[in-house]
């Protein structure tokens, strides 16, 4: 396997309980491959599997099938590769009776990477520095999400896997934590697996996108490919249903309280004014519109669940 | 390796709470007890001639004795309880996430168990040097005489015996802590581990009771010999061979046609057996935790 792949997995399959009317299938059949030095988003909905797979990519759950790599090595059998991966996994959980600077030494040690200069450097960085001292039990959930942030790189790591890292940040907060993942991958060629609810922030940061919906990836690419060719135009005109009428014979369309929403390239808007003006529409204003990574993700997860 | 023991340390001394109600509660309760004698001593003339009276008191007997506390039930009970917040406490607090891709499994178990029983170690090796001198003290007051006399061949003596003792309470100290450990593991649950762990050390001492009905039942009288390789029968055997320099001895059956059936073995066979208990309930966590899922 190519050492430009950082994660890989091949028919990925995780089903929890042992009798079959509580048995659940969290995780179907999932392959996917993850470039080296990217930023790569993992979205779905709630329960889509999200959570599962970052587990079985960590070692913390065994899938019931299926094999997973990073780096090219397999996670169950070589384990060892996890050093060279930083996680951050379901919301921060800490030795609540241990202080921030202890809890990283706690964890620096298990992982046999202590090195006291350079947990007070992630302290500083993300801006703990002066409450390091204080016991994680008094720490906000914000507080402990930058802790989680320092502990996910303790050791240097080359892959770092984030399940929801700016859960409890302000958007201050939020907007640091995404340069700072940027700036991972374009300054340091690191890779980061980020899971995350909020799309615009995905739609900000990740080169490629994964969107995992039942168990099962449904879309997977990169970000402008996906979105690219699902432009729309906006077409104010009256009367609205007479040019609904016109446009539907050239493009698909969706009417609105007082406009359509037309499946056209801004380049195609010149054409769609013409149309409209020899069929006697008057034609108040058309403007282009970028699909966004959300509307792109709705309406994906409502594909699948109405298929399934 | 040092450093993952470290990071265990870190974590089992930094819960001041609980390290102080289940594990510092007994070299500090034996402080507090001390203080009050010396303190009752101090006051009451009868006290002192009463103690004056007893049998005369050998630091080396009661530097020794203090390893007896792992064995009673309250003491069982209070390290279970250690025990269960050690291993389970990382399932309540959802840090198994965290530890779990740092290192493996196994070693992960395997030094929770050597920290948890080097600490416990400690913790009464420093009650005992407290009770032996304290006692010295209470002796001073009463103007009892507390010996032996320090010579090279008492110091000779009590050093194999305290080592034998240190290392019965350490055995049974891992012994519980194996099924404390387990059932915190299976339940994930603090209660969890002390319930079922203490549930399991109280069937181990029955299972005498229940060896002698299934011989009965199944009239194969011999059954009961099953007890030879129970926890409890060979910490008894050693500690017997420790103090009287003999093995216990076992009638299961005190009269009739079976009364020739006794269990008594040498020393060798409980370590033995001890030390495969104590290898085979970190092996079977071991193994039990390898194959969990870690959820939470």
């Amino acid at each position: 396997m190519s050492q430009t792949v950082a994660i890989q997995t091949r028919g990925l399959n995780k089903t929890f309980g042992r009798r079959a009317r509580k048995r659940i299938q969290a995780v179907k059949d999932l392959s996917l491959e993850v470039p080296v030095g990217q930023v790569y988003g993992f979205l779905g909905p709630n329960g889509a599997g999200k959570s599962t797979t970052i587990r079985m990519l960590l070692g913390l759950i065994y899938p019931t099938s299926g094999d997973a790599y990073l780096y090219g090595q397999h996670v169950r059998r070589q384990h060892g590769v996890l050093r060279r991966v930083g996680a951050l996994v379901e919301g921060a959980a800490f030795y609540p009776f241990l202080s921030g600077r202890r809890n990283l030494e706690v964890l620096a040690r298990t992982a046999n990477c202590y090195d006291p200069a350079r947990i007070e450097t992630l302290l500083a960085q993300v801006g703990l520095a002066e409450r390091a001292a204080q016991r994680v039990k008094g720490y906000s959930t914000g507080m402990k999400q930058r802790l989680g942030l320092a502990a996910a790189l303790l050791g240097d790591p080359d892959l770092l896997i984030l399940d929801e890292p700016t859960n409890g940040l302000d958007p201050s907060g939020m907007h640091e934590i995404r340069t700072f993942i940027r700036e991972l991958a374009d300054e340091h060629g690191k890779t980061v697996f980020l899971s995350s609810h909020l799309l615009g922030e995905v739609e900000q940061v990740c080169d490629r996108v994964a969107i995992i919906n039942l168990g099962e990836i449904v879309r997977e690419g990169a970000v402008e490919e996906l979105l690219a060719g699902k432009n729309t135009l906006r077409v104010e005109a009256q009367p609205l249903p007479r040019a609904a009428e016109v446009l539907r014979a050239h493009w698909p369309l969706t009417v609105n309280e007082t406009w359509l929403t037309v499946s056209a390239r801004r380049d195609e808007s010149p054409q769609v004014i013409r149309q409209l003006v020899a069929a006697g529409v008057d034609v108040y204003q058309v403007t282009g519109q970028r699909q966004t990574l959300e509307e792109y993700f709705l309406a994906v997860v409502q594909e699948g669940f109405a298929h399934a | 390796m040092r450093d993952l023991f470290r990071a265990e340390w870190l974590k089992i001394a930094g819960n001041r709470w609980v390290a102080g109600c289940l594990v510092w509660i007994f070299p500090l309760g034996a402080l507090a007890f001390l203080l009050i004698a010396g303190v009752v001593l101090l006051l009451s003339s009868a006290a002192r001639q009463g103690f004056r009276q007893d049998e005369a008191a050998l630091w080396t007997e009661q530097a020794i004795s203090v390893w007896s506390f792992p064995n009673n039930p309250l003491g069982r009970l209070i390290l279970l309880g250690f025990t269960a917040v050690v291993f389970a406490g990382e399932y309540q607090w959802g840090t198994w996430k965290n530890i779990v891709p740092r290192n493996r499994r196994f070693a992960l178990v395997l030094v929770k168990f050597v920290a948890l029983g080097v600490f416990v170690v400690l913790a009464f090796a420093l009650m005992s040097v407290l009770w032996a001198a304290g006692w010295g003290v209470l002796a001073q007051i009463a103007g009892a005489s507390y010996g032996p006399r320090v010579t090279a061949g008492v110091i000779r003596d009590f050093a194999g015996d305290y080592a034998l003792a240190a290392a019965l309470a350490f055995t049974s100290t891992i012994i519980a802590a194996g099924y404390a450990a387990l059932a915190g593991m299976l339940t994930r649950s603090i209660l969890g581990g002390v319930i079922v762990g203490f549930a399991g050390t109280f069937a181990e001492s029955l299972s005498i009771v229940v060896l002698l009905l299934i011989g009965w039942l199944l009239d194969i009288p011999k059954v009961v010999l099953a007890y030879r390789f129970t926890p409890g029968y060979n910490l008894l055997n050693v500690a017997s061979w420790i103090n009287e320099k003999a093995p216990s001895v076992v009638r299961p059956y005190e009269n009739g046609a079976h009364a020739g059936i006794v269990l008594s073995d040498s020393l060798e066979f409980s370590v033995l057996v001890l030390a495969t208990w104590v290898a085979g309930l970190i092996l079977l966590t071991g193994l039990f935790f390898r194959r969990q899922d870690i959820t939470s």
